[in-house]
C-alpha cells in the first residue's frame, strides 16, 4: 500500500456542522517520513480534520491528494484500504482478547480459518520492524495503556498501513510511556511512513515532530518546521493573540478564603490525569479560573471539591472548616455547589421535567420535601421563579428538559445550583456547545453571583472565557497546577504556554 | 405528529392491538375457523354476564401484582425477572403458616400473608445482593431463581405437604382463617388489594422522597451520585419491594377461591413483566393492562365451548406485545430537535 | 450395580442431554454475539410441533427434521429484526416470543395430540467405536442427531476460535464498537447468529417430539429451553464444557425418571432437587465468575443484551 509520490496533500478541507464551521478551507501537506503535529486547543477542528482523512466523515468541499489523485472516502473502511490508519483516542480493542486476536480482528485477509502461528510470525517481524515488543499472547486487560497503545499501532501496521493518525496519543500515557512512543513514532517516520499526531501539548512537539501545523477555530494559524519556532511562538499561536473584550469587573472585596484545597491527590478516571499535589485558594467575591485543556484533571478536581470523588490524600476547607470527610450532600448543605461538566449526564436528568431537575440534589431540604413526602408544590414555584429569572424558553415547567435547548439547559442547571445562594461554587465548561447569547447569559449568572460574594472556581478550556471572567489564573496541566496569574499578571503566551505543558519564565 | 404527545403510547397501543387481532384473523382463516364468532366468543366469554366478569377480574388478580412488581424494578431500571419464583415464593410462605400453626382470626391471616410477602421479598433480594456485591447480571440470576422455587413448591406439594388422594398434588385445605375473604362467588379481597397496591406505589413515585430517588436511579446512575442518592441502596430497596408485591400474586392464589396449596399455573410473573412493560410500568395502567390480559384468557376459557383452542388467546396476547414492542420503540427514537443550534465538538 | 443397568442409564443419559446440547449450542453462538435470546423454549415447542405434523404428513423424519429448522429460522428472524434491527429490547422480546411459541404450538398442534409418529430416528451404531466397552454403546450407538450434536460442538469451537468470522462474532459480544470500526458489520453478524440460534433451538424441539417422545403433546418442552439457558451459563460460554454440562443435566433428568422406580425418599429428593440443580448450578456459576469476573474477565460476553447503535461510537 505504497504512495507512490511522497505527498498527501488536504487542499482547502472545509467541514460544517449546521451552522458551526468546524474545518475552514485547510490546506495541510504530509511528507513521508516526517512526524507532523496537529496543535491546537480544544474546539480548534484537530479531530474534525483527523476524521475526514480517516473516512470517518467527509469534507463539505476541498479535496484528499494521493498519488496525485484525488480520492473521496465513503467508509473509514476506504480509508483503510488507502493505507491511512488511525489510533483513537479511546482504543478499540476486546478485552478478553489477546494481542494476536485483537490484531487479527482488523486484517483484510479473506480466508476463513485463522492462522495464528502465521499471523504471530508476521506480527514479530512488523514488531521487530519498528521495534515495538510486545507479547502476542496477553490479554487486553493484562496490560498497561502504553502497551495497549502499542497494540493498536502494531493493528495498522500489520494493516499495511502507510499512514498513521494518532488522536492525543499520549493523554494517558505515563512519561516514561510517552518518551517510549516518541522514540517509535521517530522510528516509524525514519522506515518511510507518514505520522500524523494530534495533541495540544507544545512540548511533545517540540520533541517529536519534524513539521507543526497549529490550528485555532477551524483555520490553520500557521504551519512550519519546528526549527522555525519556538514554543512561545507555538503556544501564543495556539491560543491566539487577540484580547478579548474585557467584562468591566468591579474589584473584589475582601481576603477571606472562602475555599480552599490543599495537596490534593486523587485516582484517575481511567488515564494518568489523576490529581497530583493541587493546591488552590479561592477568595469571597472572587472567580479563579482554572485553565488547560480537558483531560488534565479539570473532572477530577471538580467532583473531587464537590465531593463525588474520594481524595487520596490532601484536604479541602470551605470557610475555615474541614469538609474534606464530608460527601456531596453535606457539602452542598454547607454551601458549596457543584455544576458538572456532562450536563446532561450528569447535571440533569434529560427525560425529567424542569420541576423534577431543579428538585434533582435539593428534594431532601426542608423547602422542597416534608418529611418523606415531597412538596411539589413549593417545587413547582421554585421552577417558575428560576424560570423566570433566567428568562428560560420553554413551553412550561412541565416540559422534559430533553426538549430544550442547550443554552437554556444550561441556565436550568446554572440555576438550580444558584437559588440557594451558595458561599463556594465550582462550575465545569459551563459555556460548551452554547451560543453566543447563551454564553452571555451564563456569564451574567456567574457574575451576579461574584458580586454577591462567593467564591467560584470556573474550570474551562476556553481561555477567553477566563480571562474574560476570572480574578485570578490557573493552569491545570498532567494533574497539577502549572502555576496562577492574577487578571492583570495574565498573559495569553505563557498561559498558553503553561496550557501546553510548558513552563516559562515570567516575561 | 398531529396527536399531543400524551396521545401517543395509548393510540400506538390500540393500534397494536389492532394488528394483534389482525394476525389472529389470519391465523384462524388459515385453519377455517370463523372469525367474527371467535371473537364474539371471547367477548361474550370474558364481558357476556356478571359471572364472566368476575372470572376475567380472577384471571387478572395475579397479573396485576406481577406487573406492579415488575413496574417497581423496572422503574429503577432493575430487571427483574424473577416474578414467577417471587409468585411462587408468596405461595409457600402463605401455607408455611397457613399449614403449620393455628391462629384465631385476623391474626392468621396477617401473618400467612407476612409470611408470604417475607419469602417474596427475599427471593427479590438475592438477585439484588448478587449485583450489588458482585456484579452478578440480575436477569441471569432472578431467571434461574424462578425455577428453583418453582420445585422447591413442588417438592413439597409432591412430598411431606400432599394430601392423599391421587392426581394433582394439592395441600390440605388452609383453616378459614387463614383465608382471603371472598367478595362475590368467585372474587376474593384481592382484587381491591392490586389497585390499592397500585395506588400507593403511584403515590409513591409520584409524591414520596423514596420514589424520586427509584425515579432519578432509573434514569441516569451518574445523576444519582450526584444527587448523592445510592444507587446499591436503591436496587436492594426496590427489588425487595417487587419480591413482595410479586408474592401477594401467590398468596392470592393460594389463599383465595383455591384455599389450599397447589401447582400454581405458570406464565404469570412473566406475564406481568410483559403488561408491565405495555403500560410503561404506570401502576394504574398496569392494573388497566392487566384487565384487560385477564378478559383475554377469560375469554380463552369461553373458546372451548366453540371448539377452538384457547390457546389462540395466547397468540393474540403476544402478537399484540410484538407490535407494541416493534412500534413503541420505533416511537421513542422519534425526537424533536432542539430549537437552538447545538455546537457539535469539532 | 449392574454394568447393564449402568450403561443404559447413561446411554438415556446422552439421549435426554441432546436435545439440551442442541440448543444451548445455538443460544451460546447466540449470546457469544451480544443477543440474549430468551425464547428458546417458544422456539422449541414450535420446533417439536413442526416436525411431528411435517412427518405426520409426508412420511419421512427427514422432511421433519428439516421443517423443525426452517420454523426455528423463521422466528429467529423475527426476533432479530426486532432486537438486533429495530433495536427493541431483548428480554421483552423474549418472553414475548416464548408466548408466541407456546400459544402457537398449542393452538395448532391441537388435532396433533399423542398421535404417535411411526417414523422415528433409530439407534445407528457407528461400526468401530460401538464396540468399545463400556463408552461404545453409551455414546456410539445413538441416533444420527445424537451424533449431529457430536460434531456441532467440534464445528462450533472450531468456528469460534478458529476462523476469522468466529473471531469477529466473540468480538461483537464483548465491544460492537471495535468490531465495527474493524470493518465488519455488526448487525449481519448478530443476525446471522440469531437465526443460526434459533434453527438450533427448532432442530432441538423436533429431536424431543420425534425421536425422544415420538409424539407431540402440549408444552412437551417442559422447561427443557429454561434449563439451556442455564446450560449455557454453567458452562461459561465455552462449547466444549457445553458437552459435558448438557451430560450432567442430562443425567439429572434420568435420574428423576429412575428414581420414580426407587421410590421413597430417594425418589423425593432425587426429584425435586435434582430438578432444581441445572439452575441452582447456574447461579453458583455466575456468583463465582461474577467475582472473578471484577477482576479477570471471564464470564458473560461483556455487551450482551446490549442493542448496538452504530452513532454511539
Amino acid at each position: 500500500m505504497d504512495f507512490q509520490n511522497n505527498e498527501i496533500l488536504l487542499s482547502s478541507i472545509t467541514k460544517h456542522f449546521g451552522p458551526v464551521i468546524a474545518n475552514d478551507s485547510i490546506d495541510l501537506t504530509l511528507r513521508r517520513g516526517e512526524i507532523h503535529a496537529v496543535l491546537g486547543e480544544n474546539g480548534a477542528g484537530k479531530s474534525t480534520l483527523m476524521n475526514i482523512l480517516s473516512g470517518v466523515y467527509s469534507p463539505d468541499s476541498g479535496d484528499i491528494i494521493i498519488n496525485g489523485e484525488k480520492v473521496k472516502f465513503r467508509s473509514p473502511w476506504d480509508a483503510v484500504c488507502r493505507g491511512i490508519g488511525m489510533v483513537h483516542q479511546h482504543f478499540q480493542l476486546v478485552e478478553v482478547f489477546s494481542v494476536l486476536d485483537n490484531i487479527l480482528l482488523g486484517t483484510t485477509e479473506t480466508s476463513l480459518r485463522l492462522n495464528r502461528s502465521e499471523a504471530a510470525a508476521r506480527i514479530e517481524a512488523v514488531a521487530n520492524e519498528h521495534r515495538l515488543h510486545i507479547n502476542p499472547d496477553a490479554l487486553i486487560w493484562q496490560l498497561t495503556v502504553g502497551q495497549r497503545q502499542k497494540v493498536e499501532i502494531l493493528k495498522l501496521l500489520y494493516r499495511g498501513a502507510d499512514l498513521l493518525l494518532l488522536d492525543e496519543p499520549t493523554s494517558t500515557l505515563t512519561p516514561t510511556e510517552a518518551d517510549e512512543l516518541y522514540l517509535a513514532l521517530r522510528r516509524l517516520a525514519d522506515t518511510g511512513k507518514y505520522v500524523v499526531f494530534i495533541t495540544h501539548k507544545l512540548r511533545e512537539v517540540v520533541a517529536t515532530a519534524d513539521q507543526v501545523t497549529v490550528l485555532r477555530r477551524g483555520r490553520v494559524v500557521a504551519s512550519m518546521k519546528k526549527s522555525d519556532t519556538t514554543i512561545a511562538e507555538l503556544g501564543t499561536m495556539m491560543v491566539g493573540s487577540a484580547i478579548p473584550p474585557q467584562r468591566p469587573i468591579v474589584a473584589r472585596e475582601s481576603d477571606e478564603i472562602v475555599l480552599e484545597v490543599e495537596n490534593a491527590n486523587a485516582f484517575a478516571e481511567f488515564e494518568f490525569s489523576g490529581l497530583k499535589g493541587v493546591t488552590l485558594q479561592v477568595r469571597r467575591g472572587e472567580i479563579l479560573g482554572i485553565a488547560g485543556v480537558a483531560g488534565n484533571g479539570q473532572v477530577e478536581l471538580a467532583e473531587a471539591i464537590a465531593g463525588i470523588r474520594t481524595l487520596q490524600q490532601g484536604g479541602i476547607r470551605l470557610n475555615g472548616v474541614d469538609i474534606t470527610k464530608s460527601n456531596a450532600l453535606a457539602r452542598m448543605r454547607a454551601g458549596l455547589r457543584f455544576v458538572p461538566e456532562d450536563r446532561l449526564g450528569m447535571g440533569l436528568i434529560p427525560e425529567l421535567n424542569i420541576i423534577e431537575n431543579v428538585m434533582l440534589r435539593d428534594y431532601r431540604e426542608d423547602s422542597l420535601s416534608i418529611g418523606s413526602w415531597l412538596n411539589r408544590r413549593q417545587a413547582r414555584s421554585r421552577a417558575d421563579a428560576l424560570v423566570q429569572k433566567y428568562d428560560v424558553h420553554t413551553p412550561s415547567v412541565d416540559t422534559p428538559v430533553r426538549f430544550l435547548s442547550g443554552g437554556n439547559q444550561q441556565k436550568i442547571l446554572i440555576g438550580r445550583e444558584l437559588l440557594p445562594r451558595p458561599t463556594a461554587l465550582v462550575v465545569a465548561q459551563p459555556t460548551r456547545g452554547l451560543d453566543i447569547a447563551a454564553t452571555r447569559a451564563v456569564h451574567d449568572q456567574l457574575l451576579d453571583l461574584r458580586g454577591s460574594g462567593a467564591g467560584i472556581i470556573l474550570i474551562s478550556e476556553d481561555l477567553d472565557e477566563i480571562l474574560q471572567l476570572c480574578d485570578r489564573v490557573a493552569v491545570l496541566y498532567g494533574g497539577s497546577v502549572r502555576g496562577t496569574w492574577t487578571r492583570s499578571e495574565a498573559d495569553r503566551g505563557v498561559i498558553g504556554a503553561a496550557m501546553g505543558g510548558h513552563l516559562m519564565d515570567a516575561a | 405528529m398531529i396527536l399531543p404527545r400524551w396521545l401517543w403510547a395509548p393510540c400506538a397501543f390500540l393500534l397494536s392491538v389492532l394488528l394483534g387481532l389482525a394476525t389472529s384473523s389470519i391465523l384462524l382463516l388459515v385453519v377455517h375457523q370463523p372469525v367474527l364468532q371467535t371473537y364474539n366468543a371471547i367477548f361474550y366469554g370474558a364481558l357476556g354476564s356478571w359471572d364472566a366478569l368476575q372470572s376475567s377480574l380472577v384471571f387478572a388478580e395475579p397479573i396485576a401484582f406481577t406487573g406492579l412488581a415488575a413496574a417497581v424494578a423496572f422503574r429503577a431500571r432493575v430487571w427483574n425477572i424473577g416474578g414467577e419464583g417471587q409468585m411462587v415464593m408468596g405461595a409457600f410462605g402463605a401455607g408455611l403458616i397457613a399449614l403449620n400453626t393455628s391462629m384465631p382470626y385476623p391474626f392468621m391471616l396477617a401473618a400467612v400473608v407476612v409470611c408470604g410477602v417475607i419469602w417474596g421479598a427475599i427471593w427479590g433480594f438475592i438477585p439484588a445482593a448478587l449485583k450489588v456485591w458482585l456484579g452478578v447480571n440480575e436477569v441471569l440470576s432472578s431467571l434461574m431463581l424462578n425455577y428453583v422455587a418453582i420445585f422447591w413448591l413442588d417438592s413439597l406439594l409432591y412430598g411431606p405437604w400432599r394430601q392423599p388422594g391421587g392426581g394433582w398434588p394439592f395441600s390440605a385445605y388452609f383453616p378459614d382463617a387463614a383465608r382471603l375473604p371472598a367478595i362475590g362467588s368467585e372474587l376474593d379481597v384481592g382484587v381491591v388489594i392490586a389497585p390499592v397496591i397500585a395506588l400507593g406505589l403511584g403515590a409513591l413515585f409520584r409524591f414520596t422522597c423514596w420514589g424520586f430517588e427509584i425515579s432519578v436511579v432509573g434514569n441516569s446512575h451518574q445523576a444519582a451520585r450526584y444527587a448523592s442518592i445510592s444507587v446499591s441502596r436503591i436496587t436492594i430497596m426496590v427489588m425487595l419491594l417487587s419480591g413482595g408485591i410479586a408474592a401477594m400474586a401467590g398468596i392470592q392464589q393460594v389463599c383465595g377461591s383455591a384455599g389450599r396449596l397447589y401447582v400454581l399455573v405458570p406464565g404469570y410473573g412473566y406475564l406481568g413483566i410483559l403488561v408491565s412493560w405495555l403500560a410503561g410500568h404506570n401502576p394504574l395502567a398496569v392494573l388497566l393492562m392487566a384487565v384487560f390480559y385477564g378478559i383475554l384468557l377469560q375469554g380463552g376459557t369461553a373458546l372451548q365451548i366453540a371448539q377452538i383452542d384457547p390457546a389462540l388467546v395466547r397468540i393474540i396476547q403476544a402478537a399484540i406485545i410484538l407490535f407494541a414492542l416493534a412500534g413503541l420503540t420505533l416511537a421513542s427514537r422519534y425526537r424533536p430537535r432542539p430549537r437552538s443550534s447545538t455546537v457539535d465538538r469539532a | 450395580m449392574n454394568t447393564t443397568i449402568l450403561i443404559n442409564i447413561l446411554a438415556g443419559s446422552v439421549v435426554a442431554a441432546t436435545p439440551l446440547l442442541i440448543a444451548a449450542l445455538g443460544e451460546l453462538v447466540v449470546e457469544r454475539s451480544g443477543v440474549l435470546n430468551l425464547g428458546i423454549e417458544g422456539i422449541m415447542l414450535i420446533g417439536a410441533l413442526t416436525a411431528v405434523a411435517a412427518t405426520l404428513a409426508t412420511g419421512t423424519v427427514i422432511v421433519g427434521v428439516f421443517s423443525a429448522i426452517a420454523a426455528g429460522a423463521l422466528l429467529g428472524l423475527l426476533f432479530s429484526l426486532l432486537t438486533v434491527t429495530i433495536r427493541a429490547d431483548h428480554v421483552v422480546a423474549g418472553l414475548t416470543l416464548v408466548l408466541l411459541g407456546d400459544g402457537i404450538s398449542s393452538f395448532s398442534g391441537h388435532g396433533l395430540v399423542a398421535k404417535e409418529v411411526p417414523q422415528s430416528l433409530h439407534a445407528v451404531p457407528i461400526p468401530v467405536l460401538s464396540d468399545v466397552p463400556f463408552l461404545g454403546p453409551i455414546f456410539f450407538d445413538q441416533n444420527l442427531l445424537v451424533y449431529f450434536s457430536y460434531i456441532m460442538v467440534a464445528a462450533i469451537w472450531y468456528f469460534l476460535y478458529r476462523t476469522r468470522p468466529g473471531l469477529a462474532l466473540r468480538a461483537a459480544g464483548e465491544n460492537p464498537s471495535a468490531v465495527d470500526v474493524a470493518g465488519w458489520n455488526v448487525f449481519r453478524i448478530r443476525h446471522l447468529a440469531v437465526i443460526f440460534g434459533a434453527s438450533m433451538a427448532g432442530l432441538a424441539g423436533a429431536f424431543l417430539s420425534i425421536a425422544y417422545l415420538n409424539s407431540w403433546a402440549e408444552g412437551m418442552t417442559a422447561g427443557r429451553g429454561w434449563v439451556a439457558l442455564a446450560l449455557v451459563i454453567f458452562a461459561g460460554w465455552h462449547p466444549v464444557k457445553l458437552l459435558g454440562g448438557a451430560f450432567l443435566f442430562g443425567f439429572a433428568y434420568i435420574l428423576i425418571a429412575e428414581s420414580q422406580v426407587l421410590g421413597g425418599i430417594f425418589y423425593y429428593v432425587s426429584t425435586y432437587i435434582m430438578q432444581m440443580f441445572p439452575y441452582l448450578m447456574a447461579i453458583a456459576m455466575l456468583a463465582a465468575i461474577g467475582r472473578r469476573a471484577m477482576r479477570r474477565r471471564i464470564g458473560a460476553p461483556a455487551a450482551l443484551a446490549l442493542p448496538y447503535a452504530r452513532e454511539e461510537r
